[in-house]
């Protein structure tokens, strides 16, 4: 490319072998520490989340009331193992959180790919149609991003009640428009472009070049923003639920179990600093992850994290 | 001028809607009157009630009584302060004005978001800056981390891990709280330790475009001393980002002091939210929302209006 000396970079961004393959990536994630550390991290919760019957060490409702409050890494009196403690009814935390992480994780996944397949639609057919149509969705997009989602949120779930499917809802029509806002704008982008200039030269339908041209070549920074999403919704979840207007009592979620051991936070900490603390690591992870992918993917950075590996070296 | 004018009708519009929506969606959640009296409530108390109230009036007649009290300073009463006799005759001589009960919270909300920004400003810049100036060292690593930890970080959790340690273990500081210097300490802590890091990671990536650009290579060669040339060269050219930034974070300071103020029981605006969707008190929740979102609004305005005066080159209302 124009501007660059460096023949390794050259090599790099050569473009016979700009797509990647999988093993590209993983290759450039193993080079990567503390990413891969977050991606495997990330990838354990999902485990644990879709495993739980099995992975758990304990029954999630197991009262023992013989091991009620017991510290971390404690011994219960029938020889059981605690290793986060136990709270008032002698369930293990440990178990609880894992269960925990299967509500709150999926509120953030579903709340996610609900708001990003919404927001992306619009905002793409809106960059690539414009006209009066554009202004419309821009309009009502402008308009909700400036009130203030959480408020609104807790609004609307006080008059609608709380619950899994409810939260989920008001996460998607609540946060559809940044998806929007960011799609609009690489549509608009894309419209000059060669590729889309000739595909509707040789006659393709304004959605055959809005999903099947466009979409593909603008799916990196959706994914980031998909990312960063799930952790925003997770964090929310967790204030929805701890003000108890997300989700309900008997199914458990992370905000919930803050909640509860908030009355017990005088003499058992563990309660609420563990249930925050996987919601921390979490929302951690993803925020590493989405960096790592809009790095690797952002055309003038990508050479660093490929050119090592096909025998360059920068 | 017109751009800005159309700005501020936007935003009124915006208000509008986002009042008359949360009108229509109080009245969807059953009788009013039933809510303000409780489910005991008997009959002739109820038409009573609905008659004075004029609940039984159609309902767009309703939002056009309520919206134009609105716009007199009529905020309505609230049902649950100082309401214990059964209203026959004037709700007005009963109930507690609900613009008292809102302007009585707001200095503690003020304050609270206030000390807070005192404390992420200028941490946040500081940081940000120092990440800049002496990329891939300790401190810029040090920085990183520190704002990914702060946007990835529960706040209401963050506060009780505040209070478990100086409140409950040290004892340096009281749990919750109103009134004295000691009690704005750790609620300011907890609503500002998410500010700090959005605000240090875009000063250090705004910085580091502006140190990338020709015309501080011109000025360090011309021998202009390197904290003029960051602070008074590339810090001013880089205050865009930098100040939608701290307005963005002023806004969600506004909504994230709601479960601040419920953790610390801070009397602001937020705390009477929450208390007031507990106890369904609808008119009290129409109005503080009204107002938190009045806020936002006017702080979202007064970025624009701040882009024009540190820039005058941005040609506002033009699409980019």
């Amino acid at each position: 490319m124009a501007g660059s000396s460096n023949p390794a970079i050259e090599d790099a961004i050569d473009p016979r072998d700009e797509r990647e393959t999988l093993r590209d990536y993983l290759r450039a994630l193993g080079r990567d520490k503390v990413t891969a550390s977050a991606a495997l991290f990330l990838l354990a919760l999902l485990a644990f989340t879709a495993g739980a019957e099995f992975l758990a060490p304990h029954k999630p409702t197991g009262l023992n009331l013989a091991d009620r409050m017991l510290p971390p890494f404690s011994t219960g009196k029938k020889g059981l193992f605690y290793l986060l403690g136990t709270d008032e009814l002698g369930r293990d935390l440990f178990t609880r959180l894992i269960y925990g992480a299967r509500v709150s994780v999926s509120v953030g996944l579903l709340g996610a790919t609900l708001s990003c397949f919404f927001g992306v639609i619009a905002g793409l057919t809106a960059g690539y149609y414009g006209g009066l149509y554009e202004d419309l969705v821009m309009r009502l997009v402008d308009g909700m991003l400036s009130l203030p989602s959480l408020l609104v949120a807790l609004f609307v779930l006080f008059i609608l009640g709380g619950g899994f499917a409810n939260l989920i809802l008001v996460f998607a029509v609540l946060h559809w428009m940044v998806f929007a806002r960011m799609s609009r704008g690489l549509a608009l982008a894309a419209r000059s472009k060669t590729y889309v200039v000739a595909a509707k030269a040789m006659g393709a339908s304004g959605r055959r070049i809005v999903f099947r041209h466009i979409l593909p070549n603008v799916v990196a920074p959706i994914l980031v923003l998909y990312t960063l999403e799930i952790a925003i919704l997770i964090l929310s979840e967790a204030s929805l639920s701890f003000l108890g207007f997300g989700v309900q009592p008997p199914d458990p979620s992370w905000g919930l179990m803050i909640a509860d051991g908030r009355e017990h936070i005088r003499s058992a900490w563990w309660l609420v600093a563990f249930p925050g603390l996987a919601i921390f690591l979490t929302a951690l992870c993803l925020n590493l992850v989405a960096s790592w992918v809009r790095a690797v993917t952002d055309p003038a950075q990508r050479w660093r994290w490929f050119a090592i590996g096909s025998g360059g070296g920068g | 001028m017109p751009y800005l004018l159309k700005r501020v009708i936007n935003s009124v519009l915006l208000l509008l809607i986002t009042v008359s929506f949360v009108f229509f969606a109080c009245r969807m959640i059953g009788d009013p009157a039933l809510n303000m009296l409780g489910p005991g409530a008997n009959d002739i108390a109820l038409e009573n009630l609905r008659r004075a109230a004029g609940l039984n009036d159609p309902l767009w007649l309703q939002w056009v009584r309520y919206m134009g009290g609105l716009l007199q300073g009529d905020f309505g009463v609230s049902y649950r302060y100082g309401f214990s006799v059964i209203p026959e005759a004037d709700l007005k001589d009963i109930g507690v004005p609900v613009v008292d009960l809102v302007a009585e919270r707001l200095p503690a909300t003020f304050l609270l978001a206030g000390v807070a920004m005192a404390i992420a400003v200028p941490l946040g810049l500081g940081m940000g800056v120092i990440a800049a100036a002496y990329p891939r060292h300790l401190a810029d690593r040090l920085v990183t981390v520190l704002s990914l930890a702060g946007v990835s970080i529960v706040q209401f959790w963050l506060g009780l891990m505040l209070i478990v340690l100086f409140a409950v273990q040290l004892g340096l500081l009281p749990t919750g709280g109103y009134g004295e210097p000691a009690h704005v300490v750790l609620p300011a802590l907890t609503l500002a330790a998410r500010p700090i890091g959005r605000i240090a990671q875009v000063v250090r990536s705004a910085m580091l475009d502006e140190l990338a650009k020709p015309y501080v290579v011109t000025a360090r060669a011309k021998g202009v001393a390197e904290w003029r040339v960051i602070l008074l060269h590339a810090l001013r050219n880089a205050a865009i980002p930098i100040i939608t930034m701290i307005g963005d974070e002023l806004s969600a300071l506004l909504t994230g002091a709601i479960l601040v103020e419920k953790i610390f029981a801070w009397p602001g605006i937020g705390l009477l939210i929450i208390d007031s969707l507990s106890r369904s008190d609808l008119p009290i929740i129409q109005v503080s929302i009204a107002v938190v979102a009045t806020l936002v609004i006017i702080v979202n305005l007064l970025v624009d209006f701040a882009y024009r005066i540190i820039d005058p080159q941005i040609q506002l209302g033009r699409k980019a």
